[in-house]
């Protein structure tokens, strides 16, 4: 089993353990989205049975509320896609609320189809305001109908409000005269919602207004169409600042360990379609007390832009909005309060927009610091050191991503900020040194009791994870955080924009077992120093780590230590357990194919000797032709020779009889020792430029085998892969084989990015996957030297190739949201009056989260 | 539960095309699949359906094949659902079009069904063997006076069944278009008795669960203007259930145009459920209910038939959701780049990239679908691009917006809903109902209505307006 599976069941075991209201019922909940939280009071001795009192101030189901109403009941509303419901369920008695007894099964309240927002304020839960995608409206219903299926006499009535097109969500942005009654409803000073209309590009503009007694609804304002943009026009991005130990939020312990420095390049994709597509929204409240820093913030799934409109008491000041060029279509938003910059402060002056990129599921952190202009406000933010498997498949930064798992999309996220006020901080973190704190700085050294600021995440694969920002317990993390520290926290990371780390692992990054560097037959065992044990082979040639690796193999080993055999980034994040190995002309991954034909065209028509494959995908894989200063041999990627064509196909029938082709007759098996092989002079996507022979000698002629003789033989669809030429290829079992290869924009010929160049000094722009005997090789994740071949042992059938493995014991908090089932999350909440997370999710149905610890407290399917 | 259904049948299959009692004519029995005429240009509307019957419980000695009248099922559905007609007041899944071929209706029907005889319904039918599972016709135009074909996957054969079409919608496997009910001869139920190249160890593999078939053109160089002869006729590609593809060639040899077996490929996934070809990459993809694999199966023909063949092209492997062992069908979005995955768990469209050149599908978004999905067609409707899924034990076709990864309606108790096909000309959906044995017309004008910007509000949910043939109770499956 997997470290990382123990860890995680170790997490659930622990969270059921501490779980003391955990009450799974029957399945009635159907396609759970969307959440929102309201109380009452009321009594409900059944499923179908409520007495309903009235509405209370949400503040009224505080749980430490004094002079609590004794009968308020805490609920949660939650929209059901597929049967165009909402439902309601409560947690203070563990029961669904059946709208209609007499109705075999559970019976909530139609609304219109495809409901995809709801809104009930915390002041006044008179009303649930609901969109709906296929009806094409938004409707209030009286909160009590959605509890009981019926409106009592006091004015409450259901209103629609048709919208131009189906609406993808709904926000509500309000501000009441409130006097802190927990049973009265205070006095609204105004109320707007708001929808997005991705189908035409507009948001909706709906007021409230509270004429007495009803609470009226107003027809739709219409704001837009938003203008159509792309990454060619309005594209404006800001340069991200490179972040560090003197620019960043983290609280790394021991202090001797290396906190790399982190830069991104700038980058920019469209969607499919053009024009915009709004989609998602979030309600930035601001800073003040009144509606001057209010906003509103706007997804766009298409386009690579977030905007942002003002509010007042009188809705959207103006129509025109402030562009956040995001550099990636988005689906999903979520906002900070202010926090510190550095551990060592207490004034809360930054914060940052998260959002999931609609391309890939992956999560962005933006500046949002200060006002647009100012500063790096908009800034795609680095936060990742290393790369990315998925990124480095589909040939696109790492850097400016948050994710959190190999192929791992994110489905919803949320700010949590459990018990956190940003004026109060000095006093609400951590003292390890204040004795009256013992108890919570013993607390503090659990990772899954939370309090500060988090990015909840809600994954794809069920798990629920968290992202740090601000952490009121990192004071109290990692004891004293000196390399003599021995406590189980000792090796205490956390870091602003990274995924949370959940456990106390007794190690850092290291190397598992013993490296070896087999070289034909012999299984070449490394001594320490990097020397061959018992191999006429190479060996590896121990050299300075690169900037921020510390070596894992060698004479020395761990925090600190820079010289070794084999070097590993010392960053925990983006290190994974993985076997690495480096392979003397190795396959470049993914590069097989069954569809190859020689041929002396190109596509174009171009003369020579090409070999054209449908079902080659040549630069997304990685393979090159002959670089501008080729070499012999190669000391680096801009003096390579060009990988090499590799026949691995057996004869096609006709073939076999053939006696110019008898010499093929074994080609399968031949292609591992013996193949016919063909230099890459020029690479594309789906065809190469060969050499004109082969490396395969005819035992008539002694000549190199042609281009001609051999297509003679092989004239019909051929197996074939591509290999490294004069270089081992190197690939991680997660990451793959590194590199930053493109098409070229205008020749489509596969080259090394140019926007991707290397910085010196910084190994997370290695993006290379072949490394050259003799010449120190470097990626992101690791790094080493294999010497050149020993004089007289370098063959045409040499074989010889590098394996290791690198583990962390750092493993990423996580708690599986599933309830032991299937599950497909579809939204997240976060309360800040119970500190608690709510969850919703299209096949699991609800859960209620505490914080401290991390653990699902109460189900609802 | 399908599945648990299919082993049960596949215990008893060794009774298979005993002798025992003969299908009635024009009786559907657990249709299994169904498909449209092919159409001279897209605005054409098809002229004919063809259905076909499983015959899964066994209770006859074979299965059958039934082309039906589209023109005169609509019509007369039309005309029984309006002003006087026999359907009016009557709830849709009571109004039963019935061709008149079929007998003793009376003893089946339920007096709460109100039956329309329809003559000319049903056009041709043929007897096939037992647990089709998969029909295809071949994606060339039919010409006057040229019959085209429909090919099956026959369980019970373990084989490759074809039938020939003409352009009256006659059936043909063995005897004349004319021939009542003719059952299909040997020759048509083995597609491999012949092969493309003489090769003793090349054999049909057992279990076939799909096909799905296209012009020779496809791979021609050329283009499909091209007029070059070695690449008239069609190709046909069988998915088996363990592990296995097949590839047929159906060309003229030596005056004979029939499907030859040309090569097969192993070591694909278990439990492989569905096979569709992606237009441009020569390839299949080919999902696993058991497993998180998509194999893909790469489709090698060149201008010489007899160097065909088949290879592994690499499984991708549905990561990053919950759990992703069930995927069971897949569509190509004919705009390129995207393809949409059914999967079972969780109940959910996997959207992904199309182009992945690892071994993991790179998934852009997932949408939440009905309970248990099943199958997957595309339509373009008022310049939306939607995903119908059936949802056999939800009994629901979800409709979802696939660029917005949006949900639009759901088409709720339609029981049985498992294969269907979306007559885009007549804005209907014909699904054929494994449970009642019956086929299910649903008109998408609500749909329709409902994308369009000036129409007001309204329900979304294509409606049931009838249905052709007598259900049957469920009870009759074997327990």
């Amino acid at each position: 089993m997997s470290r990382a599976l123990v860890c995680v069941v170790g997490v659930v075991v622990l969270a059921a353990c501490g779980n003391t209201g955990t009450n799974v019922v029957l399945a009635r909940l159907n396609r759970s989205a969307k959440i929102q939280l309201l109380c009452a009071d009321l009594d409900q001795p059944t499923a179908d049975i409520v007495t309903f009192r009235s509405m209370l101030p949400l503040a009224a189901c505080d749980p430490d509320v004094e002079d609590q109403v004794p009968t308020a009941n805490f609920i949660a509303a939650i929209t059901q896609t597929q049967s165009g419901e909402v439902a309601a369920v409560n947690f203070t008695n563990d029961l669904v609320f059946d709208t209609n007894r007499a109705v075999p099964g559970f019976t909530f309240i139609q609304v219109g189809e495809q409901p995809t927002g709801i809104q009930i304020s915390p002041f006044d839960p008179s009303y649930t305001y609901i969109s709906s995608f296929s009806a094409r409206t938004v409707q209030a219903i009286p909160t009590v109908e959605v509890l009981t299926g019926s409106v009592t006499d006091d004015g409450l009535f259901v209103q629609t409000e048709d919208l131009p097109s189906g609406p993808t969500d709904l926000a509500l942005y309000e501000a009441a005269e409130d006097d802190g009654s927990l049973t009265e409803l205070p006095t609204m000073r105004f109320r707007y919602l708001y929808a997005v209309l991705p189908d035409s590009g507009l948001i909706a503009e709906l007021l409230v207004s509270f004429a007495t007694p009803a609470q009226v609804l107003a027809p739709p304002r219409l704001i837009g169409p938003l203008p159509t943009l792309d990454c060619n026009a309005g594209f404006e991005p800001v340069d991200p600042p490179s972040l560090g130990p003197d620019n960043s939020y983290f609280r790394i312990c021991p202090d001797n360990r290396i906190l790399k420095t982190v830069s991104t390049t700038i980058t920019c994709v469209d969607g499919s379609e053009t024009g915009p597509r709004p989609i998602a929204l979030a309600v930035d409240t601001g800073t003040s007390d009144g509606p001057e820093d209010d906003y509103l913030l706007v997804a766009d799934a298409n386009q690579p832009f977030i905007y942002r409109f003002q509010l007042s008491e009188g809705g959207i000041v103006d129509d025109e909005p402030v562009r956040i060029s995001s550099g990636t279509p988005t689906i999903a938003l979520a906002l900070t309060p202010p926090v510190p910059e550095l551990e060592s402060q207490t004034d809360a002056t930054e914060r940052y927009l998260y959002a999931i990129d609609a391309v890939d599921g992956s999560i962005l952190a933006i500046d949002y610091t200060g006002e647009p202009g100012e500063g790096t406000f908009g800034a795609v933010l680095p936060v990742r050191s290393g790369i990315d498997p998925r990124a480095n498949e589909e040939g696109v930064e790492s850097r400016n991503r948050i994710r959190l798992g190999n192929q791992l999309n994110a489905r919803a996220i949320s700010v949590i900020t459990p018990d956190y006020n940003p004026a109060t901080i000095a006093a609400d973190l951590c003292d390890p040194n204040d004795p009256d704190d013992s108890g919570r700085v013993s607390d503090a050294t659990d990772p899954s009791n939370l309090q500060g600021v988090f990015l909840a995440v809600s994954l794809g694969d069920s798990t629920l994870r968290i992202v740090d920002v601000f952490d009121l317990n990192a004071p109290c993390r990692g004891g004293t955080c000196l390399p003599s520290e021995t406590v189980a926290d000792q090796f205490a990371s956390i870091r602003r924009h990274r995924f949370r780390l959940g456990n106390l692992p007794t190690s850092l990054v290291g190397i598992t077992g013993t490296p070896s560097l087999q070289f034909d037959t012999f299984p070449g065992s490394l001594n320490p120093d990097g020397t061959p044990e018992g191999s006429p082979g190479p060996g590896l040639d121990p050299t300075t780590c690169p900037n921020s690796m510390e070596s894992v193999f060698g004479t020395n080993t761990g925090t600190g230590v820079t010289e070794g055999a084999i070097c590993a980034s010392s960053q925990v994040w983006p290190q994974s357990q993985q076997a690495w190995r480096a392979i003397w002309h190795g396959t470049i991954p993914f590069s097989q194919g069954g569809l190859g034909l020689f041929t002396d065209r190109s596509r174009a028509g171009e003369p020579g000797n090409w070999f054209v494959a449908d079902d080659g995908q040549f630069c997304r894989v990685g393979v090159l032709g002959v670089q501008e200063s080729p070499m012999d041999p190669p000391e680096d990627i801009s003096q390579y020779r060009g990988d090499q064509l590799v026949i691995t196909g057996d004869l096609p029938p006709f073939a076999e009889g053939d006696p110019d082709c008898e010499d093929f007759l074994e080609n399968e098996d031949d292609a591992e020792d013996n193949p016919v092989a063909f230099r890459v002079l020029q690479a594309f996507n789906s065809e190469l430029e060969i050499a004109r022979t082969s490396s395969r000698i005819n035992p008539l002629t002694r000549q190199p085998y042609t281009v001609d003789e051999v297509a003679a033989c092989f004239n019909q669809f051929t197996e074939y892969e591509i290999r490294t030429f004069q270089a081992y290829m190197v690939e991680g079992a997660l990451t793959g084989f590194v590199n930053r290869v493109v098409p070229d924009a205008t020749t489509e010929e596969c080259i090394l990015d140019p926007a991707r160049e290397p910085v010196e000094g910084d190994p997370d722009t290695d993006l290379n996957g072949r490394a050259f005997p003799g010449a120190l090789y470097t990626n992101p994740l690791v790094s080493f030297e294999i010497e050149e071949f020993p004089e007289n042992t370098l063959g045409p059938s040499t074989t010889a190739s590098l394996n290791f493995s690198i583990e962390n014991p750092l493993l990423a908090e996580a708690i599986f949201t599933d309830s032991g089932f299937s599950a497909l999350p579809e939204s997240l909440l976060f309360s800040g009056l119970t500190n608690e997370l709510f969850f919703a999710d299209s096949v699991a149905g609800i859960a209620r989260i505490e914080l401290f610890p991390l653990s699902i407290v109460q189900t609802f399917r | 539960m399908r599945c648990s259904l299919l082993t049960v049948g596949l215990l008893l299959a060794s009774c298979v095309n005993r002798e025992g009692t003969d299908l009635p004519r024009a009786q559907m029995t657990f249709p299994i699949a169904i498909t449209l005429s092919e159409t001279p240009t897209s605005v054409e509307p098809p002229r004919y359906l063809f259905l076909a019957n499983s015959n899964f419980d066994l209770a006859f000695n074979s299965g059958s094949v039934h082309s039906y009248d589209l023109q005169v099922m609509n019509n007369r559905l039309d005309e029984a659902i309006v002003t006087d007609g026999e359907c009016l007041n009557v709830p849709a899944d009571r109004c039963a079009l019935v061709p008149d071929e079929l007998e003793n209706v009376e003893q089946t029907a339920t007096e709460d069904l109100t039956v329309v005889r329809v003559g000319g319904l049903l056009v041709s039918e043929v007897r096939i063997g037992s647990f089709a599972d998969g029909m295809v016709t071949a994606d060339n135009q039919p010409e006057q006076g040229i019959p085209y074909r429909l090919y099956l996957a026959v369980r019970s054969d373990a084989n490759l069944t074809y039938i020939d079409v003409n352009e009256g919608g006659q059936l043909s496997c063995g005897g004349g278009f004319g021939d009542e009910f003719q059952i299909c001869t040997a020759a048509f139920r083995t597609g491999d008795a012949e092969l493309v190249r003489p090769d003793p160890d090349l054999a049909v593999p057992s279990d076939p669960v799909d096909v799905t078939a296209g012009s020779m053109r496809d791979f021609d160089p050329q283009g499909l203007d091209s007029n070059d002869p070695a690449f008239d006729g069609e190709w046909v590609l069988m998915a088996h259930r363990e592990n296995q593809a097949s590839l047929f060639l159906d060309q003229e040899i030596g005056g004979v145009k029939r499907p030859r077996l040309a090569a097969t490929v192993d070591g694909l996934a278990p439990e492989q459920v569905t096979v569709t070809f992606e237009e441009g990459a020569m390839m299949a993809w080919i999902p696993s209910q058991l497993t998180q694999f998509v194999s893909r199966v790469g489709i090698a023909i060149d201008g010489d038939p007899t160097q065909s063949t088949l290879f592994d092209a690499g499984a991708l492997i549905v990561e990053g959701i919950d759990q992703g062992f069930q995927q069971r069908a897949v569509a190509f979005d004919p705009r390129g780049g995207v393809a949409y995955v059914v999967s079972g768990s969780p109940d959910s469209l996997l959207i992904a990239r199309r182009d992945s050149v690892g071994d993991r599908l790179e998934i852009i978004e997932q949408v939440s679908l009905c309970l248990d999905p099943s199958r997957i067609q595309l339509s373009e409707i008022d310049g939306r691009l939607l995903a119908f899924i059936t949802c056999f034990n939800g009994r629901d076709i979800h409709v979802v917006d696939v660029d917005l990864g949006q949900g639009i309606t759901t088409v709720t108790n339609v029981s049985g809903a498992f294969e269907f096909v979306i007559d885009e000309a007549r804005n209907r959906i014909y699904v054929a109902d494994f449970s009642t044995s019956v086929i299910r017309i649903i008109t998408l004008d609500p749909l329709t209505d409902c994308l369009q910007q000036d129409v007001a509000q309204q329900e979304c949910a294509p409606q049931l307006i009838g249905i052709v043939g007598i259900p049957e109770a469920v009870s009759r499956l074997p327990r």
